[in-house]
């Protein structure tokens, strides 16, 4: 009697300890600013992944600060969540510039962390502490690349930014392109705030490409579109995927002026069985109870990373590191995942294709 | 030389010039009457350009959302003068121009908070089409800006050459204290400029609109080049000013062009320096030219 009586209480005592397991995550996230969108659409889709999958037999905490889409706030958010022994594991759903400023403060700290943005250098050199998802600016080159060898361009033009992101398009253009047979014929820069493209497509137009990629977004997207349909340019127009949005559509007049507009792009925004992993997707779907968008799934990604490393490690911050390095195609929405010790980007070129755009909507390009 | 291809490059230059030279005209006459460099004077234009955009989709007609944008400019620009110069007017000049600055930064963020941070379009006056000129395809919009900086500076000239207060603002420009001491009202006088330049650059702002789109943060770029034209007009010269903002908008058009769009900025700057210096009698009479301290 007795021994059952102990052998009832050691249960329920094990069932408690069971049930407080915690596991607390830091999430540094543009909760306001120019980022605030894309951080509350990635924040929904890592909930839709915790509620769908989430790490079973552990309770996730979460503590999130804002960085207002600010690199010099982001540091010190990170520096906070950081110095919480509690936090396992730190999430930044904030834009490349700043996720490159906290990858300096990285190995300080030593909690593995798992990071957004699209620039190279976040990436490569790795850092032995931060941790990539999407694919980098060098893989989206890539793919517009490997397209134009495809269809038998030879001549390929493009229009960049001044700033990281449009330079780092462009050094791995000018890198990618005589090794896929290409030919460099015109490489014009802009600068986000100016107000007429009308000299860099006087120059393009008078190289005479086969192909035209415009790395411009925002305003700049709007104005060059516009630009190119004035000067009647006919050549195929490559764009990045940060030009298409609803201010894009409003301004050129509707989503169907856009027909034909192509852009590589994650195979998780196709959704269904274009998506890499169509039975994934088809959960964060469920889960999110809508129609995905990219930073959707770039979430659920996120939770599908975090997922493996719990698993694969006793819960330390050296044992989740550890797991994360060891990841290999590990199967997620956008494409497979793999880290290793001197590559931290995470998903690359194959989880993107070309698409092009049909009433708005992306469809995978012919 | 390809003929389509310096077309191509002058008349988009010449319509971002008018902008520039009506901002760079703005700047003028508000240091000629007050001795006060109006830094905010780039944010009229944005102005302009957000209040017509937004009330166009609103269902406002357009002649009357650019009365109101032009309004708009000119009611902002007498508050600036009445809330902010006015009261520190006897103040030293660089706190009255770091005034303007932070009236510049409030300006921006207000349209930011109002106007939200995407790119308003609003249609072209007459249709968003191109007309074709000896090869070249130019927005029909830029008749629109050539004709309205044509007529606002035949009016401003008008008003400076054939009437007493614009002979006011001329006599202001020549000698700020001998003209109160003739009995010119220099406070007056200066509400007026700083309305009428805001409501000018307003105007800017409005017809360059369904070009360029409008956006809070677009007043930088012009009050900059429009600065640079003011600069070559010595902020004395009306008409050269308005020459130098057309020159830099053809100048920085053909920059890109014909040497490269990296270094367009590079060669504006660039020239305005070597302008500077050759002024200054460097290059003739070397750095003894320059006075000692």
């Amino acid at each position: 009697m007795i021994k059952t009586l102990l052998g009832v209480v050691l249960a329920l005592a094990a069932g408690a300890a069971s049930a407080q397991q915690e596991f607390k995550i830091g999430v540094v996230a543009s909760m306001s600013g120019g980022f605030a969108a894309a951080a509350k659409d990635t924040i929904d889709g890592w909930r839709a992944w915790e509620k769908a999958h989430g790490l079973p037999g552990k309770k996730i905490i979460v503590e999130t600060l804002d960085d207002e889409t600010n690199p010099v706030s982001a540091s010190n958010a990170f520096r906070r969540i950081a110095s919480d022994p509690g936090v396992s594991l730190i999430y930044l759903f904030i834009p490349s510039n700043s996720v490159m400023a906290v990858k300096s403060l990285a190995s300080e700290f030593k909690v593995p962390i798992v990071a957004g943005g699209a620039a190279d250098a976040i990436g490569i050199p790795a850092d032995p502490w931060l941790f990539k998802v999407a694919p980098a600016v060098r893989d989206f080159m890539t793919v517009f690349s490997q397209y134009a060898q495809k269809k038998g361009y030879k001549r390929v033009a493009s229009i960049n930014s001044a700033d990281a992101f449009g330079q780092a398009e462009i050094t791995n253009l000018k890198a990618l392109a005589p090794k896929m047979g290409l030919t460099l014929v015109a490489a014009e820069t802009f600068n986000v705030e100016d107000t007429s493209f009308n000299a860099q497509l006087t120059r393009i137009r008078a190289a005479n490409p086969d192909i035209i990629y415009n790395g411009a977004s925002g305003r700049a997207a709007i104005l060059t579109w516009r630009a190119f349909q004035q000067m009647g340019f006919k050549q195929p127009l490559v764009v990045t995927q940060a030009a298409i949005s609803k201010a894009f559509f409003d301004a050129i007049g509707s989503a169907d002026a856009a027909d034909g507009l192509m852009t590589p792009m994650q195979t998780g925004v196709f959704g269904g069985a274009a998506a890499a992993d169509a039975k994934l997707y088809g959960e964060m779907e469920k889960a999110l109870g809508r129609t995905p968008v990219y930073f959707n799934t770039f979430g659920f990604d996120v939770g599908l990373i975090t997922e493996y490393a719990v698993r694969n490690s006793d819960g330390s911050r050296q044992g989740l590191r550890d797991a994360l390095e060891r990841i290999k195609d590990l199967p997620a929405v956008n494409g497979p995942v793999t880290y290793t010790r001197d590559d931290h980007t995470g998903q690359n070129f194959r989880s993107i294709v070309m698409g092009k755009l049909k009433s708005g909507k992306p469809v995978p390009a012919d | 030389m390809d003929v389509s291809v310096f077309v191509q490059l002058l008349l988009p230059g010449l319509t971002t010039g008018c902008v520039y030279a009506l901002v760079a005209l703005g700047f003028v006459l508000c240091a000629n009457v007050s001795g006060v460099v109006n830094f905010a004077q780039g944010e009229y234009v944005m102005l302009g350009g957000v209040v017509a955009a937004w009330l166009v989709p609103h269902g406002v007609p357009l002649p009357l959302a650019i009365v109101i944008a032009v309004a708009v400019g000119g009611g902002l620009g007498a508050l600036q003068e009445r809330l902010t110069l006015a009261p520190v007017r006897s103040s030293p000049d660089f706190i009255q121009i770091t005034i303007t600055l932070g009236v510049a930064v409030v300006l921006r963020g207000v349209a930011l908070i109002a106007f939200g941070k995407d790119p308003l379009s609003m249609p072209g006056f007459s249709g968003d089409g191109v007309f074709h000129l000896a090869g070249a395809a130019v927005p029909v919009q830029s008749l629109w800006v050539w004709g309205a900086t044509a007529l606002m500076l035949a009016a401003m000239f008008g008003f400076l050459m054939r009437t007493n207060p614009g002979r006011a603002v001329r006599a202001c420009a020549i000698n700020l204290q001998a003209a109160r001491l003739m009995g010119v009202d220099a406070e007056r006088l200066t509400l007026l400029v700083f309305a009428v330049a805001g409501a000018t650059a307003a105007l800017a702002g409005a017809v360059i609109a369904p070009i360029v789109l409008a956006t809070w943060d677009a007043g930088i770029a012009y009050g900059l080049k429009g600065f640079v034209g003011a600069i070559l007009g010595s902020f004395r010269s009306p008409l050269v000013a308005v020459l130098g903002g057309l020159g830099i908008g053809i100048l920085e058009s053909f920059a890109a062009g014909y040497v490269s769009s990296g270094y367009k900025d590079a060669i504006v700057y660039g020239v305005l320096l070597a302008y500077l210096l050759a002024r200054g009698g460097v290059f003739v009479f070397g750095r003894a030219s320059l006075p000692s301290r």
